[in-house]
């Protein structure tokens, strides 16, 4: 069965670590990895991941702006925000540009898988209906 | 609201609780040390921008950042020029988590910046104007820490 693809936007080492760690032993592979939201949507172009798993603050442009540019170029592209800073506002942010998920630094394993496993089905459920 | 909201309380809190998650390593607080980094160290700082405007300064001993940065990365040293994104993110997450509960304690919604690694001149400009929180000591089995919280609540 082909695994489902992860790109990894993120300026820490450390983020990429575990999550390619924790996600590559349980059906995923990350296929690239961006330091920047500049670097990001640049590679995104190149690779089109199934899901990309995208940090808010980095240097230059910050996750959410990358969201954005991102759902401009590819409307259908299933991104998961992660974030050190997890407040309700923040939350707001993410769902007023159309996104629905947040995961909090640092995250429950298990809540990260669970939420990949959910937006792999809500992409394959928009995919068959399309 | 800053009596209410005790931020080196605060901070204390989810220093030492997400330092135990990331790393297992225990930080205890003690009162001022004596001679605090003999093995030099390292000064990092994370400001935030908004109603909540902190400035979070981390000085540690080299022993102890190595200690931290090895814990994150599962027991060994991650290659030297990624050691300090290891630390800048250890920043990260506790000042974020700090914001965060601010924020929802105050309905406002401060951000945070990039974590950077400065020295105390650089770090004068950011200080002006801030209520000044009491200063954090640390000791781990290898080092000490130190945090200085600056901060206005608007």
């Amino acid at each position: 069965m082909e695994k489902t693809t992860i790109m990894v936007v993120d300026d820490s080492p450390f983020a990429l670590k575990q999550i390619r760690d924790l996600v590559e032993d349980n059906g995923y592979e990350v296929v690239g990895y961006a330091k920047s939201g500049e670097d990001g949507i640049k590679l995104y172009q190149e690779i089109h991941p199934d899901i990309v798993i995208l940090d808010i603050i980095m240097p230059g442009i910050d996750g959410l702006e990358t969201a954005e540019m991102l759902m401009r170029e590819d409307p259908k592209a299933t991104i998961l925000m992660l974030s050190s800073l997890c407040d309700t506002g923040t939350l707001d942010e993410i769902r007023g540009i159309g996104l629905k998920y947040l995961i909090p630094k640092p995250w429950d394993d298990e809540v990260l898988l669970a939420t990949l496993e959910l937006l792999k089905k809500q992409k394959n459920e928009t995919e068959r209906n399309d | 609201m800053t009596d209410v909201l005790n931020i080196t309380s605060l901070f204390d809190k989810v220093l030492t609780g997400v330092t135990c998650v990331l790393t297992n390593i225990s930080l205890k607080r003690i009162e001022l040390p004596g001679k605090r980094f003999p093995n030099g160290g390292y000064r990092i700082s994370v400001h935030t921008m908004g109603n909540f405007d902190a400035y979070f300064v981390c000085e540690i001993d080299r022993l102890l950042y190595e200690d931290i940065i090895a814990g994150m990365h599962g027991g060994t040293s991650p290659r030297q020029e990624e050691k300090m994104l290891y630390m800048f993110e250890y920043m990260n997450i506790i000042c974020g988590r700090v914001v965060s509960i601010v924020n929802n304690m105050t309905g406002n919604a401060s951000k945070l910046s990039v974590p950077v690694s400065r020295s105390d001149k650089e770090d004068r400009s950011r200080i002006q104007g801030k209520e000044i929180g009491q200063p954090l000591y640390y000791r781990a089995e290898t080092g000490y820490m130190q945090i200085e919280i600056y901060y206005t609540l608007h």
